[in-house]
């Protein structure tokens, strides 16, 4: 299956700098511009894709949650006051979208709706089988934290968002969100060490094949 | 990048590249979201259809409301308007200085634009009129009437008359409004005071946009006879009034018109003592904070002691509001409240307790702690005219220095005098 890069050169989920054309997009989302709805998706469908999928992971409703957000930013942006600011304003619907989506999991498993409380998984994208279980567990273990602490994983080492950044995007303060950060690399690390698909991401050395920055 | 540099640990660098490696969408899937969104938001516009039945329901509402305002206006006309002492050019007018005009509506109702003065009307309605003073000083007095609704924009200010004489003036420069009311009441709706501040009669009120405050005080029954008495020429509807004060003000015009700017502020906050404040129940905030006790009155937030000084100040309890301003300043050291308070209390010294020696050591420490702050002028000013009372001689300087930093200043008058 071909990967498509969207938006070249964007880093996923970064919060940009005020925007000129952001203004203008929202310009013409307010103004109920027909071209707006393609030219906004185009625009941050990755940004908003990376931050559901890397929150609640790789499920059949991720399609579903974007067009949540996404009619959700053309239904309040008459409300918008910063029209630079579109970006933000969509990882805030989409950040919002997640915990929620990880609420109704939660309902889910405690009224056992499903045998692990969760919906079917579609496929993982990735060829690898190895790399696909090492993701269910990964996603398994992430379930064990609380919204707050996922979110703050996620948006730190998916997304690749500054600690500030992170702070913002949560609506929390620094230091929160450091604490939240540190409790889910604790957990995860320790965890991840005693799971058999993952350990070989915690314990192997940087030569890992999966490996980041080494 | 700092805090990025942080992330040194490769592990969870792996764990994040597992993450992102689980899902990246293909152009099939970001096609199809993107027809979605676009069949979703065009949903949500009005269907051609709904459109034409809308604006078939609109134009027959317009037309039905365009009968009846038509019939009515039959009966109902606008008021009118003409310029007395000077041209005016598509409804501007600019007052040469020395010189004035008159803006006299039809109703009775007149609008006297002082010297250096520039304005217009915006326009008329059978109820009033919308009047935009760019820039000077004006007299206006409204004629009220059963349903009088008159509008005067100053800056990003708004004064809302129903029937009643003042005189505003604007300051584009510094960005100040300065209403002195003579009767009646009026609200003041702009930066600071957004859900609008009443001011009444004998009141002045200052309003900075730039630090969004807003300051009342009871105004000095001379202060407004300064601009006044520059209307006698043309505007026979603020004549009489001019007539009493005319004689004083040739003689005193110094000391007049040093003490027109006088302020004490007004909180602009929407709930408890600020709110109470905004709406001029000053008596109330006073019996709320005996009720509880000094103590924990002067414990409560800034927001709170600075209504209850203002309110303590406007209802002549001198001994309370400096207790308030006092604590403010030790409370709150570093806010800009605290320094306001050391030119309020110097206010207080000068107008309740007749201390101009006090009065002149709080003016210091006002100009020593906020040398350019919004007050500056006036702190400045009255120091000014406080040692000319002692010694003329010696308030030259100070003189020299407010028409160095301050030549428009409302004491420009009185110093340009005693430098001559």
């Amino acid at each position: 299956m071909r990967l498509l890069r969207l938006v070249p050169g964007e880093k996923p989920g970064r919060p940009s700098q005020p925007d000129r054309m952001d203004a203008e997009l929202v310009a013409m989302a307010q103004a109920k511009d027909p071209r707006a709805a393609a030219l906004v998706w185009d625009r941050y469908a990755h940004t908003v894709r990376g931050i559901l999928c890397h929150t609640v992971g790789p499920r059949a409703e991720i399609d579903d949650l974007m067009q949540e957000v996404f009619v959700g930013f053309f239904r309040s942006v008459h409300a918008m006051r910063d029209p630079s600011a579109l970006k933000s304003y969509l990882v805030g619907i989409a950040i919002r979208s997640a915990r929620t989506m990880l609420r109704k999991r939660r309902v889910r498993r405690w009224l056992h709706l499903t045998d692990s409380g969760e919906l079917p998984d579609t496929a993982s994208t990735t060829d690898d089988p190895r790399a696909r279980a090492a993701v269910k567990n990964l996603y398994a273990l992430l379930d064990a934290l609380d919204d707050r602490d996922r979110m703050a994983f996620v948006l730190r080492y998916a997304e690749g968002y500054e600690l500030t950044e992170v702070a913002t995007a949560l609506g929390v303060s620094l230091a929160t969100a450091k604490r939240s950060i540190a409790r889910a690399e604790g957990f995860v690390l320790a965890r991840a060490r005693n799971d058999e698909r993952l350990h070989e991401y915690v314990d192997g050395g940087d030569s890992h094949e999966g490996g980041g920055d080494g | 990048m700092a805090e990025r540099q942080t992330i040194a640990d490769p592990r969870l660098e792996r764990l994040g590249a597992l993450m992102r490696s689980a899902d990246a969408p293909t152009a099939q899937q970001h096609l199809e979201g993107r027809a979605r969104l676009v069949a979703a938001v065009e949903e949500m516009r009005p269907s051609a259809r709904r459109r034409w039945v809308t604006a078939t329901a609109v134009f027959a509402a317009a037309a039905i409301i365009a009968v009846v305002v038509g019939w009515r206006m039959r009966t109902i006309r606008s008021l009118s308007y003409e310029v007395q002492g000077a041209t005016a050019a598509a409804g501007y007018v600019s007052v040469p200085s020395g010189s004035q005009a008159t803006l006299a509506f039809s109703d009775g109702s007149a609008v006297v634009l002082n010297g250096g003065a520039r304005g217009r009307v915006a326009g008329t309605t059978p109820d009033g009129a919308e009047v935009v003073l760019e820039a000077g000083r004006a007299n206006v007095r409204v004629v009220h009437r059963e349903k009088t609704s008159w509008v005067v924009d100053a800056g990003p200010f708004a004064v809302r008359v129903t029937g009643t004489e003042f005189v505003v003036a604007w300051s584009a420069g510094d960005e100040t409004l300065d209403v002195w009311m003579k009767e009646g009441r009026v609200v003041v709706v702009g930066p600071g005071g957004e859900q609008g501040i009443a001011v009444s009669t004998g009141q002045h009120l200052r309003a900075a946009s730039r630090d969004k405050t807003l300051l009342i005080d009871n105004a000095d029954p001379n202060a407004t006879a300064t601009p006044t008495s520059t209307s006698t020429a043309t505007s026979t509807s603020t004549s009489t009034s001019t007539s009493t004060s005319t004689a004083t003000a040739t003689s005193t015009s110094n000391a007049i018109s040093a003490d027109v700017p006088s302020a004490a502020p007004t909180a602009s906050a929407a709930t408890g003592w600020p709110r109470l404040l905004a709406r001029g129940d000053y008596a109330a905030i006073v019996r709320e904070a005996r009720e509880q006790g000094e103590g924990a009155a002067l414990a409560r937030p800034l927001g709170d002691l600075r209504a209850l000084a203002d309110a303590a100040r406007f209802t002549g309890d001198s001994a309370l509001a400096i207790k308030t301003y006092t604590t403010i300043r030790s409370r709150f050291p570093a806010s800009a409240d605290a320094r306001t308070a050391a030119f309020l209390l110097g206010r207080i010294a000068e107008e309740q307790q007749r201390s101009p020696a006090a009065a002149q050591r709080w003016y210091e420490t006002y100009l020593s702690e906020a040398p350019n702050g919004p007050f500056a002028g006036d702190a400045l000013g009255r120091k000014m005219v406080i040692v000319s009372r002692g010694s003329p001689s010696a308030a030259r300087p100070i003189a020299e220095e407010y028409l160095r930093r301050f030549p428009n200043g409302a004491y420009a008058g009185a110093a340009r005098n005693l430098t001559q």
